[in-house]
């Protein structure tokens, strides 16, 4: 079942074994957290994830992937269709700054929870506006952590569950719109 | 971008092999976006664990061969407001040189050659002044904005798969435009669909294609792949005006 974080979201405490760095990582995360507030459409339960997302990301650590990008939700091209002539590094995008990667990361997020759950077996094929489009996620709200981290970080997916759960308070076998909830 | 479009229902390994071989595209600046129509053995989640692939998820049986490719390729000409794309089948290997080729090549539409023995497409030598048939394969096109807007979507009466391959060749025929194979092989482990389709599904793709087939005729007046249609391109193309596709009322799916 789900396990609510009681943190608050946007002042997200460190995990333990956070390293300290000159710029603390809590404040690289708040920055994260208070862009993704400002944005016109936040939303908490957007925020939330989101926020959980680039700590198992290792956003918080000078020199990551995500980090160094700008990009806590390692976003790719595909995750991200209207960033897509942005340069990429390996398949992640490299944002300008940490405002236009904090804003992606909160779309990519309120993405996957607007989409529907997954279809169950003998659904039709959608037509017309109810058809998936290019650019929707293949995630969707209903897939646990676990199985999300196993699609989203599958090279480090035990790793991923365990900063993430670490950070938000969530179980791993929550679904991502409980964990949000 | 460089985009490539990939419909697939189901033979996971075949598709992950076909993707690789896109990868590697000496072009480079490749987006490649896969249909997937359905399938129920793995693939989805597979896919999902590729992060530098567009991805349509469709339930069910999916989306027919034709809608499929007209879904993307609006997707590619309006929304991304690029020039060409490469349509290929999900059973594909390519040369890394294969979309550089097709594209310099400079046609509106032109196709690779699939050939079935790995040793073959391994050892063609590539050709500096390559040979033109007027076969053209849709299991590998590239096709540019403008064939597309002049010609119009595929016939989305066909459903299912078969067929709209023949009359698209036959329309861009009547709009003027040869479209034509180059001598440039590609590895095709044709029909993996339908042979490693369930009894189900086969029967279902089996029945659809008579349909298709019965389609094409009362459209064209030909049965595909016969000597009448070749000499339907024997004949010049028609005023542009005359070329409409006729309203006909058909079953199926």
């Amino acid at each position: 079942m789900t396990t609510q974080s009681s943190h608050p979201t946007a002042t997200p405490a460190p995990a333990p074994g956070t390293p300290a760095t000159p710029l603390s990582p809590t404040d690289q995360h708040k920055q994260v957290a208070q862009k993704e507030a400002q944005s016109q459409s936040a939303d908490p339960k957007a925020v939330f994830l989101s926020d959980g997302i680039a700590y198992a990301n290792l956003y918080t650590v000078p020199g990551s992937a995500s980090h160094n990008d700008n990009n806590p939700g390692l976003l790719t091209r595909a995750w991200d269709p209207s960033n897509s002539g942005l340069r990429v590094d390996g398949v992640a995008l490299i944002y300008p700054d940490i405002d236009t990667g904090a804003k992606a990361l909160h779309t990519f997020v309120g993405k996957i929870l607007s989409n529907p759950p997954a279809p169950a077996p003998g659904t039709p094929a959608p037509h017309g506006t109810a058809a998936p489009k290019p650019g929707a996620l293949p995630f969707t709200p209903d897939m646990t952590i676990q199985a999300f981290a196993q699609a989203y970080s599958p090279a480090n997916a035990d790793e991923w569950v365990k900063r993430f759960t670490d950070y938000t308070g969530v179980a791993s076998d929550a679904k991502l719109s409980e964990a949000a909830a | 971008m460089n985009w490539i479009v990939v419909p697939t229902r189901n033979n996971l390994q075949l598709l992950k092999r076909a993707i690789e071989t896109f990868r590697a595209q000496d072009i480079g600046n490749i987006a490649t976006l896969v249909i997937n129509n359905g399938s129920t053995d793995g693939t989805t989640t597979w896919l999902q664990t590729q992060h530098d692939l567009f991805q349509i998820h469709v339930p069910g049986t999916g989306w027919s061969v034709a809608h499929s490719w007209n879904r993307a390729l609006e997707f590619v000409f309006d929304e991304q407001h690029e020039d060409h794309a490469l349509v290929v089948n999900n059973d594909v290997e390519l040369h890394p040189w294969t979309y550089r080729c097709l594209l310099e090549e400079g046609s509106v539409f032109v196709t690779a050659v699939g050939v079935r023995e790995r040793d073959r497409f391994l050892n063609e030598p590539i050709h500096p002044d390559w040979s033109r048939s007027p076969h053209p394969d849709f299991s590998c096109y590239l096709i540019r904005r403008d064939c597309y807007k002049v010609v119009g979507p595929f016939d989305e009466n066909f459903k299912v798969a078969f067929c709209e391959d023949w009359d698209y060749h036959v329309r861009m025929h009547r709009y003027g435009i040869d479209a034509v194979s180059i001598d440039l092989p590609y590895l095709h482990h044709a029909s993996q669909t339908i042979k490693n389709a369930s009894n189900e599904d086969r029967d279902r793709i089996q029945a659809q294609a008579d349909l298709n087939r019965e389609y094409f005729f009362e459209k064209w007046g030909v049965r595909g792949g016969t000597a009448e249609y070749d000499d339907l391109f024997e004949r010049p193309a028609p005023p542009f005006k005359e070329q409409t596709t006729p309203p006909l009322e058909h079953k199926g799916e």
